[in-house]
C-alpha cells in the first residue's frame, strides 16, 4: 500500500500535496486510526539523531489507543462479512 | 575523653543518654559526633551524657573495622558484630559509580570501569553508576561474612550476543533457524503457495525503562529472490509494535529501531519467504548481537 509522510515522518493516508509517498506492506490490514499513529522512518533519512537502517517505524503516541481503535475496526470488518454472508 | 564504665566528669546528674556497646574481646570503640569524639577499650563500652542525635560508632579489632550510624534519643544498647563482604562492579569507564544501603553511602573517585566496594553489614546493597546523562543500578543481596559478589553495570541490556542468549534476562529465544557462535540466524520458508514467515522471539516481555532505541549488529541480510514479488521478502526487527525492516546486505551493518510510544513487547527476529511466480524467494538474517540502549 502508498502511505504519505509528512515532514515530521508521521503517515497519513491521503497526501495533503505536502507529503511524501512510502510504499509499504507494514500496515497491510490496519486501519487509518492505526496508520496515522505511526511515524515511518524511510531508510537512508534521519530522525532523532538516528539514521534509519532500513525503514523504520514505532508509534508516536499511545499504542494502547492505536490498538484498540484497530480491535474496534476488525470486529466491524467482521461484522460486515457475516452481514454480507446473510444478505 | 570518656571512657567505658566512667560517669561523666561533674558526677551522675549530668544530662543525656547512656550508649552501651558490647564487643568480642580486644574491640577498641569509638563514638563521634560533630566533633567529639571518646573511645574506650573496656567492655562494656558506657558513654554517658550523651547529646540528642546520630553518633558514629566504631569498632576495631585485629584489622576488622564495624561502623555504625545510632540515633540516640534515650539509652542505647549496642552489639557489635564484625562484618565484611565485597562487591566487585565493572562499569561504563569514565562513569561516577557508589554502593548504597539507605543512607549509608560508599562513594570513590575511581572511575576506570572496575571497582570493590567493601561493605560492612549484611542486606540489600544498591549499586549505582552515572557518566552525568545514563544512569544504571543493580541490587546485591549480602548475607554472610566473607562474601564475594561480582556485578556488571552497563547502560545497555544485552539480549543476544554470539551464542549467548541471556536466558536469566530474555527467557529464551524459540523459533530462530540456527544459533552459533556467530550469532542467531533465521530464515523464511518456500516451497508453499503461501508466504511464510520464520520469527524468532524472546519468551519474555521487556519493560523499556529508560531505553529508548532497539539496536542490533546484523550481517547476510540479502534477501534470495528476483521478479515482481521480491519486495514480498524481507527481514525485520521488532520490539513489540515497532519494528524496523533490515536493508538487503550481506555485509555487516548496525541497525537501529526508535521504541516511539512502544512500551513493552517481545523481542522478534523475522524473515519471510514465499512462493512467487513459481519461484522460491526468501530473506534471511543472521543477527551478531542485539540490545536495548
Amino acid at each position: 500500500m502508498i502511505i504519505y509522510l509528512d515532514k515530521d515522518f508521521k503517515c497519513h493516508v491521503a497526501d495533503d500535496g505536502n507529503m511524501t509517498a512510502h510504499e509499504t506492506e507494514f500496515f497491510n490490514g490496519k486501519c487509518r486510526a492505526y496508520i496515522e499513529g505511526f511515524r515511518c522512518v524511510p531508510h537512508g533519512e534521519s530522525f532523532n539523531g538516528i539514521i534509519a537502517v532500513g525503514d523504520m517505524y514505532f508509534p508516536w503516541t499511545d499504542i494502547s489507543i492505536l490498538k484498540a481503535a484497530q480491535a474496534e475496526y476488525e470486529e466491524m470488518k467482521s461484522a460486515l462479512e457475516v452481514m454480507e454472508v446473510t444478505i | 575523653m570518656i571512657y567505658g564504665n566512667a560517669l561523666m566528669p561533674g558526677g551522675s546528674g549530668k544530662a543525656g543518654a547512656t550508649l552501651t556497646v558490647s564487643a568480642p574481646l580486644g574491640s577498641v570503640i569509638t563514638i563521634s559526633k560533630d566533633g567529639e569524639s571518646y573511645s574506650s577499650s573496656l567492655l562494656p563500652a558506657v558513654f554517658k551524657g550523651l547529646s540528642s542525635g546520630t553518633w558514629t560508632r566504631t569498632a576495631t579489632l585485629n584489622g576488622q573495622t564495624s561502623e555504625k550510624f545510632i540515633q540516640i534519643v534515650a539509652d542505647y544498647v549496642d552489639t557489635v558484630e564484625y562484618f565484611a563482604a565485597t562487591i566487585n562492579v565493572t562499569f561504563p569507564a569514565g562513569s561516577i559509580v557508589e554502593c548504597r544501603q539507605g543512607d549509608y553511602v560508599i562513594a570513590t573517585t575511581n572511575t576506570s570501569g572496575q571497582h570493590s566496594f567493601h561493605v560492612p553489614y549484611p542486606g540489600t546493597w544498591t549499586v549505582s553508576c552515572t557518566d552525568g546523562t545514563d544512569t544504571a543500578e543493580t541490587s546485591v543481596e549480602i548475607t554472610e561474612n566473607g562474601q564475594t559478589v561480582s556485578i556488571a553495570l552497563s547502560y545497555q541490556l544485552v539480549l543476544l550476543d554470539g551464542a549467548n542468549t541471556f536466558d536469566d534476562v530474555t527467557g529464551g529465544w524459540s523459533g530462530y533457524s540456527s544459533l552459533d557462535e556467530n550469532g542467531l540466524y533465521v530464515q523464511g520458508q518456500t516451497g508453499s503457495a503461501l508466504a511464510s514467515t520464520k520469527t524468532a522471539r524472546t519468551a519474555n516481555t521487556f519493560e523499556r525503562g529508560s531505553y529508548t532505541v532497539l539496536k542490533a549488529i546484523v550481517s547476510d541480510a540479502d534477501d534470495v529472490g528476483w521478479g515482481n514479488y521480491e519486495d514480498r521478502v524481507y527481514s525485520q526487527i521488532s520490539f513489540g509494535e515497532a519494528a524496523v525492516i533490515v536493508p538487503e546486505t550481506n555485509d555487516e551493518q548496525t541497525v537501529t529501531l526508535e521504541l516511539g510510544s512502544v512500551q513493552s513487547g517481545q523481542v522478534a527476529i523475522t524473515a519471510t519467504g514465499g512462493y512467487y511466480d513459481a519461484v522460491n524467494m526468501y530473506a534471511k538474517i543472521r543477527v551478531k548481537k542485539l540490545w536495548l540502549e
